[in-house]
């Protein structure tokens, strides 16, 4: 089963979106945690400042709660109620603690590095604890022992949460608005060139089947999908070619029949024209006859052609043939035009001659050559057949007709080729006839030639190799 | 009416020429276009009906040596080649009219009545000279509404003079015209033939027609 590859532009816009939004939520993500874990230490800084600065000033002696509150929140906090604290002496009493009546008790530090900690509180607000035992340092009274105490600061994380909230949804709409907007960028321009394709499918669809030779235009389109669409010109170029070969070729044939059925037509319109009697009757069949003969030597050679060309192996029926007796059955039929335009005929294969060779194409290869031979040879002149197998010639036709013009022997051969007035023409009844025995010998494996003879008259030869 | 047939396909060519000559016509036939050509110089034909595709010397060359040499006489084109450029050709060259093959033979004939008729200046196919009525359609000649039965050479005679009609026509001519080379005649013979035609034509009692232009010739009409 061939996998179907589906829709270009769903599929190319998808990889867009999905490369997109990948990237940019790595990055996003990459820059919030780094962002997050900056904010929350700066965060933490500032509660352990503001607890070492609640520590200083407890080391002034003699301070009052009162005035350690109001020396103290600004530096904390300005939101009231978000910040509490809890100060206690060395021996675990609380020295200071706000709000007053605090409603929940701050558990005091251990002992060790100061530590911090997330509560999550049944209140659903979190906040950040910082605990810690403090020195006080050497200063305030001098004389007194240094003394340390224990500072717990809770502070209510919201506006850091609201604050990297904020930052994570402007993350996520930049993530998703690029998404969509690289998706709608990817897309319009998949469509662009699809738009470009579709408008050559039009124009393939809209193209001619009887005269495809036009040439679809590739500008506007992406260099990738050009190559195929040169290739499809060329095909149509190379159809529209065959098309008017095989167009040239039914005119010919078309025109092949003309003549011969324009001959019988008038023969027996003619021979209607008035009473005849039983003898004159008798005397145009015959003429009627020959005609209809010539017409299906005409349609037996286009069908062997089409045959031929159309690549069909008919088989081979090789078999044991005598060669003299070959040529005389294939001339028989032109003895009677032979006669009356008085030509010699000649065959000089010797009576034991045999070879081994299709009979049909053999017959019909000999037969239009003798034809052509009677047909081109002006009245009176002479016409022979030989052989020399030693020499690998299977058949060597000789006429006295004229000469065939050196630009035009190797042509002959083609469909309908008329190789000069002098030598083709109307009189040409087997237009064919050249190009069946060219096709004939290929596929036997033989080779043609036409040559003209030093001594004037024209030889065709059959050669055992092409 | 003398015709030249140049045509190269025997079976067409004998045919033609049987149809040609029953119908009246004096028919002589060349099988190339050299033939053709050296035949319409040696002869004053009427009408040459013309293959395209001839041995030797093509239809076309035919058509432009004729017309080159100042030749008037009728040309009519039969070929196989119907495609519009070859007729269009053909017709520019100077043919009088264009038939493809396979054709009609009775078309023919009406195609060669209509190429005469317009060389003669006719404008449809009965000639009347006094109470003498030619159709030469149906070939029938009537004098004063009775039919006129004549042999198709007194006919093709009868219709030469008519076509030529108040002058005067020399044995020659008579001879050129109305025979062909394989039938030439000695001119005696259009002396008889006159007189079959004298005695069918002029009977006693009618206007005499056809009269002698001692050393000249014949005429139709006219005066004596």
């Amino acid at each position: 089963m061939s996998r179907r590859a589906g829709s270009l532009r769903r599929a190319l816009t998808a990889t867009v979106i999905a490369v997109v939004g990948v990237a940019l939520a790595t990055l996003s993500a990459s820059a919030y945690v780094l962002y997050s874990r900056g904010q929350r230490e700066r965060f933490d800084e500032r509660i352990a400042e503001a607890a070492r600065a609640a520590a200083v000033l407890v080391g002034r002696d003699g301070i009052q709660p009162s005035d350690l509150e109001a020396d103290l929140l600004p530096t904390l906090d300005q939101s009231r109620g978000a910040t509490s604290f809890q100060i206690w002496n060395e021996d675990g009493s609380v020295l200071a603690r706000y709000p007053p009546h605090p409603s929940l008790l701050l558990p005091a530090p251990q002992p060790g590095p100061p530590q911090f900690e997330t509560l999550s509180q049944p209140d659903g607000r979190a906040r950040r604890l910082y605990r810690a035992w403090l020195g006080l340092g050497p200063m305030g009274n001098a004389a007194s022992a240094p003394r340390r105490v224990g500072v717990a600061v809770l502070r209510e994380t919201a506006m850091l949460e609201g604050r990297l909230e904020r930052l994570r949804r402007i993350l996520w709409a930049s993530t998703i608005g690029t998404m969509f907007l690289s998706g709608i960028l990817a897309w319009l321009f998949v469509h662009r060139s699809v738009r470009a394709v579709a408008r050559l499918s039009t124009r393939i669809g809209a193209i001619d089947a009887y005269s495809p030779g036009q040439t679809l235009d590739v500008e506007g389109l992406p260099d990738e999908l050009r190559p195929p669409f040169a290739k499809v010109n060329d095909l149509l170029l190379r159809i529209e070619q065959v098309l008017n070969r095989e167009r040239q070729f039914s005119a010919d044939v078309s025109h092949e029949l003309r003549t011969p059925l324009a001959g019988l037509r008038t023969i027996l319109e003619v021979s209607s024209f008035r009473e005849r009697s039983a003898s004159e009757h008798r005397a145009t069949l015959q003429e009627a006859l020959e005609v209809v003969r010539q017409l299906e030597a005409i349609v037996e050679n286009l069908l062997a052609l089409a045959r031929l060309g159309a690549g069909q192996r008919s088989e081979e029926h090789r078999e044991q043939l005598d060669l003299g007796d070959l040529v005389d059955a294939c001339f028989r039929p032109l003895g009677e035009v032979a006669q009356r335009r008085r030509l010699q005929f000649d065959n000089w294969i010797g009576p034991a001659m045999t070879i081994v060779a299709d009979r049909v194409k053999l017959r019909l290869i000999t037969s239009n050559l003798l034809s052509n031979s009677v047909q081109y040879t002006s009245e009176g002149g002479s016409i022979s057949v030989e052989s020399e197998p030693t020499l690998g010639v299977i058949l060597r036709v000789r006429d006295s007709g004229p000469p065939i013009p050196e630009s035009a022997l190797g042509k002959i051969f083609d469909p309908f080729f008329r190789a000069d007035r002098s030598r083709a023409g109307a009189g040409e009844h087997f237009g064919i006839g050249l190009t069946l025995v060219r096709g004939l010998c290929e596929s036997c494996g033989y080779g043609v030639t036409a040559e003209n003879e030093p001594g004037g008259g024209v030889a065709f030869t059959i050669t055992r190799t092409p | 009416m003398r015709l030249l047939l140049i045509e190269d396909y025997e079976p067409l060519a004998r045919s033609l020429t049987q149809g040609l000559k029953e119908a009246g016509y004096g028919v002589d036939v060349a099988a190339d276009g050299e033939t053709g050509l050296a035949l319409a110089e040696k002869a004053a034909y009427d009408i040459v009906l013309l293959d395209l595709m001839l041995p030797r010397v093509d239809g076309f060359t035919v058509l432009e040596r004729l017309r080159a040499a100042r030749s008037t006489v009728g040309v009519i084109i039969l070929t196989a080649r119907e495609e519009l450029p070859d007729r269009i050709k053909g017709l520019d060259l100077g043919a009088d009219d264009y038939v493809t093959k396979p054709f009609a033979f009775d078309e023919l004939l009406a195609r060669i009545r209509s190429v005469l008729r317009r060389r003669q200046g006719l404008s449809h196919n009965i000639i009347e000279i006094a109470d003498l009525k030619i159709d030469t359609t149906a070939r029938r000649v009537e004098r004063a509404g009775h039919i006129i039965a004549l042999s198709a050479r007194e006919y093709a005679l009868v219709e030469y003079l008519a076509s030529r009609y108040g002058e005067t026509v020399t044995r020659a001519e008579i001879v050129d015209h109305v025979y062909d080379f394989a039938s030439s005649p000695s001119s005696n013979v259009v002396d008889v033939y006159i007189g079959y035609l004298r005695r069918k034509i002029d009977r006693e009692g009618e206007v005499k027609l056809i009269h002698t232009h001692r050393g000249l010739g014949y005429s139709i009409g006219g005066h004596e």
